[in-house]
């Protein structure tokens, strides 16, 4: 089964692409970044695979549902979904539990302490205090630039357009970076770790 | 430097406290009692302790004032970023990146609530004995 997570403010902020996509599996809704905290999620859209004993054998990765974004992303949906139609027939998995736990990105302190920062940010938007929510917000984007679901995520709740200059910009440093992906960090971070002989 | 009592939020892995401590400067102090309510920390001999870990606190100056535990005190002796709005009262207590890690490379999928498009409350473990396809999308 598909259990979709919605990093949205509300029910109502995603009730139409819902119904456009006539979604029938179950949706929850998590402003608080519960979700993205426990899994380690930095983007969107992200995929994780649970098993029946509710073992992760697949860690976080983009993966998209249709290809409707593929000429800007450059990313195939079809590999991805053709694994998950062989693992919902056969239970077979492509990773090795050794596999998925390299994949999985080792967080750092600075993104730590960002996701900390946004939810004290939303809590303060959401009890109304929007001026006190503010600087905490700038402060997680500030801590975790790379993290869309601080960084773009926070935009409709600051009053900002997610697709607006700001996406831009997050657009271009992302562009600059070589377009860092769950795999880059993963990789990127364990091999800072051997360097220094941890 | 002036001690006045304040009402504190603290949020931490999902939970809501709210209660009384006291402010001095930077730094906010909770009771043993209010400590282990709001974070699960017992005040043992050995340190703070939550199940069979306990975080050694000899030696840690000004962690502890007049039986009240800082938070910033903690934040730094169990390597948790602390996110805390004096103004507002409110402080969020996050993972340290070494639980964290531990937690994703445990490989077990960890549980949590949340509420469907009708405000039902659902959680993981409902699910279990089904393969998942966890999806995180948004609007933005």
């Amino acid at each position: 089964m598909v259990l979709g997570i919605a990093l949205d403010r509300s029910a109502e902020a995603i009730r139409a692409y819902v119904d456009e996509a006539g979604a029938t599996f179950p949706i929850l809704i998590d402003p608080e970044h519960e979700v993205a905290r426990l899994f380690g999620i930095l983007n969107i859209p992200t995929v994780v695979w649970i098993d029946e004993a509710g073992v992760i054998v697949r860690p976080p990765r983009i993966e998209y549902g249709t290809n409707l974004w593929k000429d800007l992303t450059g990313a195939d949906c079809e590999p991805h979904l053709a694994a998950v139609r062989a693992w919902a027939r056969t239970g077979e998995v492509e990773m090795s539990a050794d596999a998925v736990r390299e994949g999985q990105v080792p967080p750092t302190w600075e993104e730590q302490l960002a996701r900390a920062e946004f939810a004290l940010g939303w809590h303060l938007h959401s009890s109304g205090d929007e001026s006190a929510a503010e600087p905490h917000f700038a402060r997680a984007e500030e801590l975790a630039p790379h993290d869309w679901t601080i960084r773009r995520g926070s935009m409709p709740i600051r009053g900002q357009d997610p697709m607006g200059p700001g996406f831009l910009q997050i657009y271009d440093e992302f562009q600059a970076a070589g377009r860092p992906s769950y795999e880059t960090f993963a990789a990127e971070r364990r091999k800072t770790e051997t360097r220094s002989g941890s | 430097m002036k001690v006045r009592v304040v009402e504190l939020t603290i949020l931490s892995e999902g939970k809501i406290w709210r209660g009384t401590a006291e402010a001095e400067g930077d730094e906010v102090r909770l009771a043993g009692a209010d400590l282990e309510a709001a974070l699960g920390y017992r005040v043992e001999p050995r340190g703070l302790c939550r199940g069979a870990v306990c975080i050694p606190t000899a030696g840690h100056q000004g962690l502890v004032r007049d039986g009240r535990w800082g938070l910033r005190g903690l934040s730094k002796v169990s390597g948790r970023p602390l996110a805390f709005d004096r103004d507002a009262g409110v402080a969020v207590l996050g993972d340290s990146p070494q639980d964290q890690r531990e937690r994703l490379e445990s490989l077990e999928a960890p549980d949590f609530e949340r509420p469907d498009l009708d405000g039902k409350r659902r959680r993981l473990t409902e699910f279990r004995g089904k393969k998942i396809l966890l999806h995180a999308f948004a609007s933005w």
